[in-house]
């Protein structure tokens, strides 16, 4: 079976105006960036705009383009920057902002129950996932895009800071404080059951 | 960090500022087996992995919706439509089995580093600025490919 290009073999070819390569990329990382931006802008309807923007973008610059970051990395700080100036242009919304909650402790029966577990085999219910969910959008927006990146985008430590365009150690900081917070909500479900 | 050099019963509060790292992969090999070995041990410890773990398999399989398949037909008309305004001078050869097409622009080459060559003289003569020449095999794979930026640069 022939190997797929690259992202960055796919970008050569749309310098010479390929547009079956623009096709492939836009196939290829759709619904990653679809998702973030949604998830960063809170709705479908923009969150499909930002995605088209985002690609023509691609487009425009594909005589310009410069493979010193990996493609995937510089296509999401297209998609952060116009999700970034979507918030802007909004009124302000409320945000959580409050400190996160202080770590609640785990009793030792949920802890023998958690370590006994496998992990996949411990939220089957989609209620709590509802929750998650919800507690993720709650999230200030810094922690929150740091949560998508990661788990929907499956972005490395690096990737992410360089998307987001902090030090590593600041990607660290925020992936803890998130979890720490959905932490919270999680404990709180599976203590009442 | 060195896990495999604590004592188990130091090891609790590095090997939780560390769950994180370990459960996304990202410590090294031998960071990554400390860890491991610690949680065979100590049971709190493989409850906060486990609930780590749960959290992030829950957040995964969260619905992730694809965006209309619409908009992947309007990018590609905007992208052909784009095609056509920008190609002002396109050239197509063929030399050998081989078709060398060079897509120019209005406008004199600027040649930002390294000394005019050959190849790039007929571009800076003609006022016209050479973007992109690529050679194309009979069976469609790109050969060679030369894309001006700043300056010129060799892909491959």
């Amino acid at each position: 079976m022939a190997e797929e290009p690259s992202d960055e073999a796919l970008m050569r070819r749309l310098a010479c105006d390929e547009t079956a390569a623009f096709d492939a990329l836009y196939v290829r990382h759709r619904r990653a960036v679809f998702n973030y931006v949604v998830r960063m802008v809170g709705d479908v309807g923009t969150g499909e705009d930002l995605t088209q923007e985002c690609f023509l973008r691609v487009w425009r610059a594909r005589c310009h383009y410069q493979p010193t970051a990996a493609f995937r990395t510089w296509l999401f700080t297209i998609a952060r920057r116009l999700a970034l100036d979507a918030l802007k242009r909004r009124s302000p919304v409320a945000v959580l902002t409050a400190d996160p909650k202080a770590d609640p402790p785990m009793t030792p029966e949920l802890a023998e129950r958690l370590a006994r577990a496998d992990p996949e085999a411990i939220f089957l219910g989609r209620e709590l996932e509802r929750q998650l969910e919800r507690a993720i959008q709650e999230l200030p927006q810094e922690l929150h895009e740091i949560v998508v990146l990661r788990e929907m985008a499956e972005m490395s430590y690096e990737e992410m800071a360089r998307v987001v365009g902090c030090p590593v150690g600041t990607v660290k900081s925020r992936l803890n404080a998130a979890r720490r917070r959905l932490r919270a909500v999680a404990l709180e479900w599976l203590e009442a059951r | 960090m060195k896990m495999s050099q604590m004592a188990p019963s130091n090891e609790c509060p590095s090997v939780l500022a560390a769950l994180d790292a370990w459960v996304d992969g990202e410590l090294d090999p031998t960071d990554a087996a400390g860890v491991a070995r610690h949680l065979s041990a100590c049971r709190s410890c493989r409850a906060e992995a486990a609930l780590l773990r749960a959290m992030a398999h829950s957040v995964r399989r969260m619905p992730q919706p694809e965006p209309d398949p619409a908009l992947r037909a309007r990018l590609l008309a905007q992208a052909r439509e784009g095609a056509t305004t920008r190609r002002l001078g396109i050239e197509q050869t063929e030399r050998e089995g081989v078709s060398i097409v060079r897509r120019y622009e209005t406008g004199p080459a600027r040649v930002v580093s390294g000394e005019p060559t050959a190849a790039r003289e007929p571009a800076l003569s003609t006022g016209r600025s050479l973007i992109c020449q690529r050679q194309v095999g009979a069976d469609g794979t790109t050969l060679h490919q030369v894309v001006q930026t700043k300056g010129w640069r060799e892909w491959r």
